[in-house]
């Protein structure tokens, strides 16, 4: 779809794919005022979310189809007109804080949910993140768990060159976070962490290990992949490399 | 007026469970009475304006009704883009409350002035400004203010006087050729050019504006059939406020009334004093609005 609409952010949301997915898993089971809540804050991501939302059912083909195309519901950032979609995100180190917000709301109610977010490495550059982050770990809110998408790349260049934010997990850690580290590409580990961190008192951080352009060669953990369209050559060479890498490692990746 | 908002939201929260308070580290001396009835809908979210109401809007979403307390200008400025693309682009009902509209704070100097808050707000699309021009109005209105279902910004000074006059709504509109808009706590400084421009000989018919429509306006054009002047009283610049929400009003609906602005002039730095002090020497003067009101009204 992104192909097709002439669209960047490829990079970006091969990363998360395997992220959404277990978290997709999880919310599946969930429903009503209980459902869980997925705020997706790096929302440049949103075409994987898309994709995964297709694969549970939630939009058909032509709603992907119409991504990209003027008159559509599926822009390039979550919005929530859009099924399983609860807030708007795009604004970088602003999602994380709708996140609290949910969590705290199902510290508060009789309507116990889970609430995920997937935060960017680069987030970690906002300064509002760090508020948002401060606010879970000082009101115990136990039913958030971030996914941090660690690939170590932003926009103009690698993390450790633009802000170096240092060793994160201990960071978080020092704040009272509850601190989980998978590998990002592995669907049943990350969905075996979401499970284990379920009854946590204290908010937890999945630590994900992730490639921007996972699996495509030319595209894996090239910053120019944050905006790029793929050509036509492109596109074909990257469909063959996701059919071969599934072939090697089946749904699992 | 902190006191009084504080217990009307005491009062509310007693009667609906909705209600959450959060606060970015302000409110000493006054928050403490929720806090200790409602210690689990109470949040101190530390300095984290941006935190607060991002977390507000997550609160809200879930059915909630937040009320974010902070500064003015840290309830406004601060956050507005939080603000836009939370409770605003979800049509949440956040409510972002202002404590020192205008200069209240005085000696704080500029990063303590809402001199610009106001137009903050009315620059994003289905937002409320619910300004009380008294004590008494927050005690009374809090409660209808909180059943309305989208983002609100309540704009608050510390203490606030009594005010006996009219609102612009509900009231019949009169015939005077001149007419003096207040907003909200403003009213003290309007009365004050009321009576200067009687002292003239000019008739003026003088309202509060306690509730601010953002892109809306349509009750200032009825109020302002057939006057020839209206001056725009406000703690707050004279751009971008309820001047120039008035003037936009007026001027869309082909009204031939001239818009008075009297708000604070220009940037209130280099020099400090209480409020009296910093409104007589940044506000426009009293003197330059009736020779303004005059002229035009001689004018024909």
């Amino acid at each position: 779809m992104a192909h097709r609409a002439h669209k960047g952010h490829i990079g970006s949301a091969l990363s998360i794919v395997d992220l959404t997915v277990a978290i997709a898993r999880n919310m599946a089971l969930t429903s009503g005022a209980n459902r869980s809540r997925m705020v997706l804050s790096k929302g440049h991501a949103a075409s994987a979310w898309y994709a995964v939302l297709h694969e549970f059912g939630e939009l058909s083909s032509s709603d992907l189809l119409s991504y990209g195309n003027s008159g559509t519901a599926l822009g390039t950032h979550p919005d929530p007109v859009q099924p399983r979609t609860d807030f708007m995100t795009g604004s970088l180190g602003q999602g994380i804080g709708f996140a609290v917000g949910s969590a705290i709301a199902s510290k508060i109610s009789g309507n116990k949910f889970r609430v995920f977010s997937i935060l960017s490495d680069s987030e970690l550059n906002e300064g509002s993140t760090w508020e948002s982050l401060h606010i879970a770990s000082q009101h115990n809110l136990g039913q958030l768990t971030v996914l941090l998408d660690l690939n170590g790349q932003q926009a103009l260049g690698m993390t450790t060159d633009v802000m170096n934010v240092g060793d994160v997990g201990a960071h978080f850690a020092k704040i009272g976070w509850n601190v989980l580290r998978v590998d990002g590409h592995d669907v049943d580990a990350i969905s075996d962490a979401i499970q284990s961190c379920e009854n946590s008192a204290r908010p937890n951080l999945i630590i994900a290990t992730t490639i921007a352009g996972y699996p495509i060669s030319f595209m894996m953990r090239k910053v120019e992949w944050h905006y790029l369209p793929l050509t036509d050559d492109q596109y074909r060479q990257a469909l063959e490399e996701i059919e071969d890498d599934f072939n090697k490692h089946g749904a699992n990746s | 007026m902190r006191t009084e908002f504080v217990a009307a939201l005491c009062d509310l929260a007693s009667r609906d469970d909705r209600v959450v308070l959060l606060t970015a580290d302000l409110g000493f001396g006054a928050l403490e009475p929720f806090a200790e009835k409602f210690p689990n809908r109470y949040f101190n979210v530390g300095v984290a304006e941006q935190g607060m109401v991002s977390a507000a809007t997550g609160l809200a979403e879930a059915g909630f009704v937040p009320y974010c307390y902070s500064i003015a200008t840290f309830s406004s400025l601060r956050i507005i883009e939080f603000f836009r693309n939370g409770p605003v682009a979800h049509n949440l009902p956040v409510r972002m409350v202002g404590i020192g509209a205008g200069m209240d704070y005085g000696m704080d100097g500029l990063t303590h002035f809402a001199v610009d808050d106001v137009s903050m707000y009315l620059s994003q699309p289905n937002v409320l400004v619910w300004a009380p021009a008294s004590p008494g109005e927050v005690t009374e209105d809090l409660g209808t203010i909180n059943e309305v279902a989208r983002p609100i910004y309540v704009r608050l000074v510390r203490r606030g006087t009594p005010c006996t006059v009219p609102n612009v709504v509900g009231g019949p509109a009169g015939t005077a050729a001149v007419k003096i808009l207040s907003l909200g706590d403003a009213h003290g400084r309007g009365t004050r050019i009321v009576d200067s421009l009687k002292q003239q000989g000019i008739e003026v018919d003088h309202r509060v504006v306690t509730r601010v429509q953002s892109f809306g306006g349509e009750e200032f054009p009825q109020f302002l059939e057939g006057a020839k002047v209206c001056v725009v009283v406000e703690n707050h610049y004279t751009y971008g406020g309820l001047a120039s929400h008035v003037a936009h009003a007026v001027s869309t609906a082909g009204l031939g009334c001239s818009v008075i602005p009297v708000g604070v002039e220009r940037l209130p730095i280099g020099v400090y004093g209480d409020q009296s002090f910093m409104e007589e020497n940044f506000m426009t003067t009293d003197d330059a609005v009736v020779s303004k009101v005059l002229r035009m009204v001689r004018q024909g």
